[in-house]
């Protein structure tokens, strides 16, 4: 049995795994195909009929100035599933090549770089997202960019101590005997091996970019007003809380349902990647 | 031993910071309208003619004297402003993170005694659940079911021990779950080591071994854990201090990014980035105490 196939079967032993998989699967449609799921326009307002409770006409009611709840929701797991991916990816493909760089080569680059990294690591992310929007300004990309920036030094560390493992390896001493250059060491040796962990690890981030995007958006600091992203949608409703509670319980369902799928999915890859565990 | 340059580091980040904002430092400064005299005093305060080397130096110096700056929206000194709201995080904090710290780590134990029972798949999954919600969420959610539908407890600012109930619950709420997993997980790889087997074939009842012999040396990934959560946990803290009103450096960073209140905005940076260094420095200390393993010279 191939190796990829143990691992999907050990994946799908694992139920919460599975129903992770199935309610990312839920939110991922609803990102794509938002325009065609969304029973009314996310923009449109209706102020006659604002902070209606949910009824037949609109399934989880309206919110401050009377749009759709639902699909606002709905809208909202475009912005949010994007925004987790995108800044992921960021920090993924720079984070690979400051790990990578440092891992393989050591010395004195190893030490002053992972140093620094080191110190922005010690930042809680949150913190570090805060300033990045406090200097660029508040907007959705300013967010994105935030979040992936807060994300690059764990996997700098992550991919350079992948990378300081792998390279003491017996194929790596071999394919440098043969006279492998460099370059291609790294992409067709160690980096191909070095996906395991690095998956499990985005997964995860994915998850934690979500909320600290969702949380600057609460803080009014990511996506503006009107666009449908749930912190914001939270954050517009806190101050309806005594009348009209389902306008900031809704979203927050939504974000705790999405990061939650992401973490048991991550959870169920860890374990599936687990050379220890059959 | 890297307590001096992080500071530094931190101290030139949160310096930087300021400089990259497109404008003149000296106006963003001084706020909306400002006389000229106030732009020029600011001008040689901050050493702002000079050379940017030179400026940090002058900045560092201001620093050391206790000079943050005046806070634009209020007129106060910063160091004053930080200093009515400090104490009021701090607060919050530690009791935040001694409750995660002891239901946390209590729920890891017993959760490691019987694993894979009941007990133990709720705990881990409602943990799952902990660290997916968003703490703004769960302190509004708190807000609605304590204060608003059953009125037991304050929503909003600071006075009581009453005041303090609901955010510190909503802080834990990300930590206590974090803890729990990773006291699970070491205690799982304590309790599979010979010397726990010997324990028990020397008859030892389950309680005394787990609490006596495991439990210590389960301990110790659990602290650096716990250091990174503290971390963490005041970055929460932000958000829910402006949940709840609180007035701690949270929310007075948060105003000040709005009210574009640049020297509040660099003067709680650095006030954090300071308390994490400190952070980091007391986590290291205390494993280097528990675990006689390591030694730093």
């Amino acid at each position: 049995m191939s190796q990829r196939k143990l691992i999907f079967l050990k994946f799908k032993r694992n139920r919460l795994a599975v129903v992770g998989a199935f309610l990312l699967g839920l939110f991922v449609i609803c990102a794509i195909f938002a325009d065609y799921l969304a029973p009314y326009d996310p923009l449109e307002a209706d102020l006659a009929n604002n902070l209606a409770p949910p009824s037949s006409t609109h399934l989880l009611g309206t919110d401050e100035l009377g749009r759709d709840l639902l699909s606002r929701i709905v809208h909202g797991a475009r912005i949010s599933l994007s925004l987790g991916v995108i800044s992921v990816g960021t920090a993924l493909v720079f984070g690979i090549i400051i790990g990578a760089s440092t891992g393989y080569y050591g010395g004195a680059l190893d030490q002053i770089v992972m140093r620094g990294v080191d110190i922005v690591l010690s930042f809680p992310t949150l913190l570090l997202a805060i300033m990045i929007v406090a200097i660029l300004g508040p907007g959705l990309t300013n967010a994105m960019l935030a979040v992936g920036i807060s994300l690059i030094p764990e996997y700098a560390r992550l991919t350079r101590s992948t990378f300081l493992y792998l390279r003491e390896l017996d194929f790596v001493q071999a394919a440098k005997m043969v006279g492998a250059s460099d370059a291609r060491i790294i992409f067709r040796h160690i980096l191909p091996n070095s996906f395991a962990p690095l998956i499990v690890q985005s997964t995860l981030n994915i998850a934690t970019a979500i909320l600290s995007a969702a949380a600057l958006g609460f803080l009014g600091l990511g996506a503006q007003p009107p666009l449908p992203e749930w912190g914001a949608m939270l954050s517009k409703g806190r101050i309806y809380l005594m009348v009209a509670p389902h306008v900031t319980v809704y979203p927050g369902f939504a974000i705790v349902i999405s990061v939650l799928s992401l973490n048991m999915i991550g959870d169920g890859l860890r374990d599936a990647l687990d050379p220890r565990m059959t | 031993m890297m307590t001096v340059p992080t500071v530094l580091v931190a101290s030139a980040i949160v310096f930087l910071m300021l400089r990259f904002i497109p404008g003149d430092p000296a106006l963003l400064m001084a706020g909306e309208d400002p006389k000229p005299e106030i732009i020029q005093a600011l001008r040689k305060q901050w050493g702002l003619e000079e050379p940017l080397p030179v400026q940090y130096l002058v900045f560092m110096k201001n620093i050391v004297e206790g000079n943050l700056g005046v806070s634009i929206r209020s007129g106060l000194p910063v160091s004053y402003e930080i200093s009515l709201r400090l104490p009021h995080t701090i607060l919050l904090s530690v009791i935040a993170m001694t409750l995660s710290m002891a239901l946390g780590i209590f729920a890891g134990i017993v959760s490691s005694t019987r694993p894979y029972s009941i007990v133990d798949n709720v705990s881990m999954f409602l943990a799952l659940v902990g660290v997916s919600a968003p703490a703004f969420w769960t302190g509004l959610m708190l807000m609605w079911v304590f204060a608003v539908k059953l009125g037991w407890l304050p929503a909003v600012g600071v006075g009581t021990a009453a005041h303090l109930v609901l955010p510190s619950i909503a802080l834990t709420g990300f930590t206590t779950p974090v803890l729990a997993r990773q006291t699970r997980s070491s205690m799982l790889e304590v309790l599979r080591q010979d010397y726990i087997r010997t324990a028990r074939s020397k008859g030892l009842s389950e309680r005394a071994i787990t609490y006596g012999h495991a439990v210590r040396n389960a301990l110790i990934p659990v602290i650096t854990v716990a250091g990174i959560s503290f971390g963490r946990l005041l970055g929460g803290s932000i958000v829910t201090e402006t949940v709840f009103a609180y007035p701690g450096i949270g929310k007075l960073l948060i105003d000040g990014i709005f009210a574009r209140d640049y020297p509040i905005i660099q003067g709680t940076v650095l006030v954090y980035a300071l308390v994490f260094t400190f952070l980091n420095l007391l986590v290291d200390l205390t494993y280097a105490y528990v675990d006689p393993r390591i030694h730093y010279e």
